[in-house]
């Protein structure tokens, strides 16, 4: 498996391209969000040059995306779910990330396994970790419309804790949480 | 009276601290709670064993400050008994911290914090809203 770390500026066009399917694939397809999508690609207005992709690909097929945004420009979060903040300000600082479109589903895997032993998983937070620190990056926000993420990022020992109160969506509690990159308790990832 | 303010400023780590007689003094309230869906394998399809379902739940402060705690939970049966357990820690922005003010150690918070969970009555508010659920669903 290798991970793919980019911007729209130094990603050739057949990866982003391929990203956006797969966005496609995970989120609408088989997620069934509510998202504008356009010939089968799924892009938002938050995927500007500035936005940086972590990819997993394994034998050429995507396995794995997450994407990353400073937060001293629009990103989700601010924009569209300043609530999920409990009242506090949505973070505004060049120390502070937003991950957001996270996934590791394998399409073609028949291995009947939860996302908690997935090493698409485990690999590709560790490489969004290393791409956040190297920029110099020492927080992620995100949000989370599922418990299991947050069960994992847990399971894996990153110190991840609520911003606020969720909010109910569709039927779904959909709530903000920080990951700390510095101060989690274990560095050694399972 | 509690020992924090809602109005304060956020601290920047986005923790909510409190004190364990603040804690005391929230009023937790269930807010929603879902069963986790299992695979279903042949060779579980058997009549008889025993039989667990789990899932999660969250509550937070109907008095309206921004505390949050989840938790997941499991029902076991067995032998015609039926017991609910609080299978994690919580999940939550809640910091506790001792009396000079100090916070406690994260772990430590969440024991804590679980510690004070199990005082709760809470099986009984995630039996009433997941069977609220189910009817619904058979009236749809």
């Amino acid at each position: 498996m290798e991970f793919i770390t980019g911007t729209s500026h130094n990603l050739p066009d057949e990866v982003l391209v391929g990203l956006a399917q797969y966005r496609h694939e995970v989120f609408v397809e088989t997620l069934g969000w509510d998202l504008a999508t356009q010939a089968g690609l799924e892009l938002d207005q938050f995927d500007r040059p500035d936005t940086i992709y972590v990819a997993a690909r394994e034998e050429g097929r995507y396995v794995g995306i997450a994407r990353l945004l400073p937060t001293v420009r629009p990103y989700l979060l601010g924009e569209v779910f300043p609530q999920l903040m409990g009242g506090a300000p949505p973070p505004q600082s060049e120390e502070i990330w937003e991950l957001s479109r996270f996934a590791a589903i394998d399409f073609r895997s028949n291995v009947l396994s939860g996302p908690f032993s997935s090493p698409t998983v485990v690999g590709l937070m560790k490489a969004v970790e290393a791409c956040a620190l190297r920029h110099g990056v020492s927080r992620l926000i995100t949000t989370l419309s599922s418990p299991g993420i947050e069960r994992l990022l847990r399971k894996l020992g990153y110190l991840a804790y609520r911003a606020g109160p969720p909010h109910i969506i569709d039927g779904h509690p959909l709530f903000a949480c920080w990951i700390e990159l510095d101060k989690s308790p274990s560095k050694d990832r399972k | 009276m509690r020992i924090f303010a809602f109005n304060a400023p956020p601290p920047p780590d986005g923790l909510l601290r409190l004190s364990t007689p603040a804690l005391q003094t929230l009023q937790l309230t269930h807010l929603t709670s879902g069963i986790y869906e299992e695979p279903v394998l042949p060779a579980w399809q058997a009549c008889g064993r025993p039989t667990t379902i789990a899932g999660y739940t969250e509550w937070i402060d109907a008095a309206g400050s921004p505390a949050t705690l989840g938790w997941d939970w499991e029902i076991r049966c067995m032998s015609g008994l039926v017991r609910w357990h609080r299978l994690s820690l919580p999940f939550t922005n809640v910091m506790l911290v001792s009396e000079d003010r100090q916070d406690f150690p994260w772990q430590h918070n969440l024991q804590r914090l679980a510690d004070w969970v199990d005082t709760l009555a809470w099986a009984d508010a995630i039996d009433r809203a997941l069977l609220l659920r189910d009817s619904r669903r058979t009236e749809c």
